[in-house]
């Protein structure tokens, strides 16, 4: 297993040495793993889907030792969100995944909102937790009003994307 | 038991929890409490290991979910009085998921969950009780089809999106507001308390705006908000569950038996898998093993465990012939746990900026893989407790009113004690022997060096 903290700059400097919100970096961690990353890290399902508390101490201990940066703005509404920004040079494979493989995944999610990447993150993991069928509905039965048929819609696109579906 | 005259019962925080045969929420509630289900969880303990600390925290998961119950109905109350179009379906599902909502609970919550290799939470294992092959999910449809799978759904949203759903899970729901008083009462401390009934004298029902971010999509719904008289109750609030979660739920002592029983379990869990339940001093035939073994564990099974059948296998493991696991087995039931080296509590000035590279050469030194075991512990420790996400909806917020009745604020932009409530990391290592606890200590003093 490659070290965490390592592996959280690694994957912000790979997205252009730049990644915004908290959910964003759990959902493409999650999604990256889901790729084959092969990161070793734990997800449990939580309210906003796969959740990794190890993601998020690699976050705040990369903060500490100075390789990651994050800073929290203001929102619409006052929600908060938080940049990351590592200043590192991209490394040659983030896990079991090399960079430039990597970067088209990430490239790919770039797309998408954080809602359309935690809906994805979502629907792979009961996919393959026990909801093999009717993964759709469960999700739909868990996010009532973030699973609208156009974001689902969007969220199925962006696994095909990935080769995860 | 006959339905047809009042249940009461009597309850050390509360006085008297009583179940009115003619209300139909308390009706049906009263015939959920008599399942097997939720009888079961008089034999689950609250506090887990907390009782190694405090002798007195034995209480049951079953007293809890009573008074979660009780004060669910109050909450249930307080909407209706304050809503022109109150409905008797949601606080139905309310009243029932508040009942049930740690029915899914195992033998030592969080230490056995994260042992076990079907790794599940709580809520999973209840939202499959509540709608499985149970005595729980029996009451419900004869109640009518639907309920089950309206409760069940409730524990697997787990986002609240209405002010029904604020009751089962939010910063001012009634689990928090019966655990925060029974622990502290049973565990006999003295800290941590707060003005129960000034706070739910302040409390009312409101606009609150519930956000979903990117797209921008914001909706007023009604929500709890506390007048502003109860902005100093509120406080106390918070402080009680920072106090709890410091001297109770992460005690050190308590946590080592917890670090110490998931890696018994771990242990277990390896030697089943390889076919050596010789060497462990168990049974085929126990419910235990018949768990643990499987991929895809039973429900059947699961509803069989309890904190007593851990024990009694506990108890049988000290004889094992595995070292590791008898050794732990004793430990845990002789009180003879490992040693802690609590790093998460030194002074920020004794941990500068040393604590992730000192994380990172434990982890690198000292694991199975090096045949150096150490256990760890971690945590977060937040008074506001929050997710490390961005989102942060009104039923995740204390709201309080302003004077002026136009709208209300996060507490946190109201209260400067809460403001300058900064989570605090919990990192512990823990090792059995002193020679061993001697180099993680002079690990530190090299990484500060």
């Amino acid at each position: 297993m490659s070290d965490p903290v390592d592996m959280i700059v690694g994957i912000v400097a790979l997205n252009g040495g730049k990644l915004v919100g908290r959910t964003r970096l759990q959902k493409t961690v999650y999604l990256l793993d889901a790729c084959g990353m092969d990161s070793g890290l734990d997800y449990e399902y939580h309210n906003f889907g796969p959740f990794s508390v190890d993601v998020a101490e690699a976050a705040d201990d990369a903060c500490l030792l100075g390789t990651l940066r994050a800073e929290e703005y203001p929102g619409y509404h006052e929600v908060p969100y938080t940049v990351y920004t590592a200043s590192a040079s991209p490394p040659a494979a983030v896990g079991g995944m090399i960079a430039n493989e990597a970067k088209v995944k990430l490239a790919a999610m770039g797309d998408y909102t954080a809602i359309e990447l935690e809906l994805a993150a979502t629907y792979h993991y009961l996919k393959v937790n026990g909801y093999p069928a009717n993964t759709s509905a469960e999700v739909a039965r868990r996010k009532p009003t973030k699973a609208t048929p156009d974001r689902m819609k969007r969220a199925k696109r962006l696994l095909t994307d990935l080769g995860l579906m | 038991m006959p339905n047809d005259k009042i249940q009461r019962i009597r309850d050390p925080i509360y006085g008297l929890i009583a179940f009115s045969p003619d209300d139909p929420v308390d009706s049906l509630c009263w015939r959920l409490v008599n399942t097997r289900e939720f009888q079961r969880l008089r034999r689950i303990r609250q506090l887990g290991f907390s009782d190694l600390v405090y002798p007195g925290a034995t209480h049951s998961r079953l007293a809890h979910s009573l008074g979660v119950f009780h004060n669910a109905r109050r909450l249930l109350r307080h909407i209706k009085e304050a809503s022109n179009h109150f409905s008797d379906r949601r606080a139905l599902v309310t009243a029932c998921a508040a009942l049930l909502h740690d029915v899914g609970h195992g033998p030592f919550s969080h230490a056995f969950e994260h042992a076990v290799p079907a790794r599940r939470k709580h809520e999973h294992w209840t939202a499959e009780i509540i709608r499985g092959d149970t005595e729980i999910c029996n009451v419900l449809s004869a109640h009518d089809k639907e309920l089950a799978d309206e409760v069940a759904d409730l524990f697997l949203r787990k986002e609240a999106k209405d002010i029904y759903d604020s009751v089962v899970s939010s910063q001012f729901d009634a689990d928090r507001l019966d655990y925060l008083r029974r622990d502290r009462y049973m565990a006999g401390i003295g800290s941590g308390g707060f003005d129960f009934d000034w706070l739910f004298d302040a409390l009312k029902v409101g606009k609150v705006t519930l956000g979903i971010k990117d797209d921008q999509d914001f909706s007023e719904v009604d929500g709890f908000v506390l007048g502003e008289k109860g902005l100093q109750a509120a406080e106390s609030y918070l402080l009680a569950r920072y106090h709890l979660y410091a001297q109770v739920y992460l005690h050190k002592t308590t946590r080592a038996a917890e670090v110490m029983l998931t890696a018994l379990l771990t242990r277990l869990v390896s030697l089943l898998r390889d076919g050596n339940l010789k060497s462990t001093g168990l049974q085929k035939s126990d419910v235990l093993v018949r768990f643990l073994k499987s991929d895809k564990p039973r429900l059947s099974d699961y509803i069989m465990l309890d904190d007593a059948i851990v024990w009694s296998a506990i108890a049988r493991m000290e004889a094992a012939g595995d070292g590791e696991l008898s050794s732990l087995a004793r430990g845990l039931r002789e009180r003879a746990l490992f040693k802690c080296f609590d790093v998460g509590a030194l002074t920020d000035r004794e941990k500068g900026d040393s604590l992730p590279r000192y994380k990172r050469l434990v982890k690198e030194r000292f694991s199975a893989e090096t045949g150096v075991p150490v256990l760890t512990d971690k945590a977060k420790l937040s008074a506001y407790g929050l997710y490390d996400y961005d989102e942060r909806g009104a039923f995740q917020k204390v709201l309080i009113g302003r004077s002026n009745g136009n709208g209300h604020d996060d507490i946190a932009d109201r209260s400067p004690i809460v403001k300058a409530m900064v989570p605090r990391e919990v990192y512990r290592v823990y090792c059995a022997d002193d020679t061993l606890m001697g180099s993680l200590r002079k690990l530190w003093e090299e990484v500060r060096q």
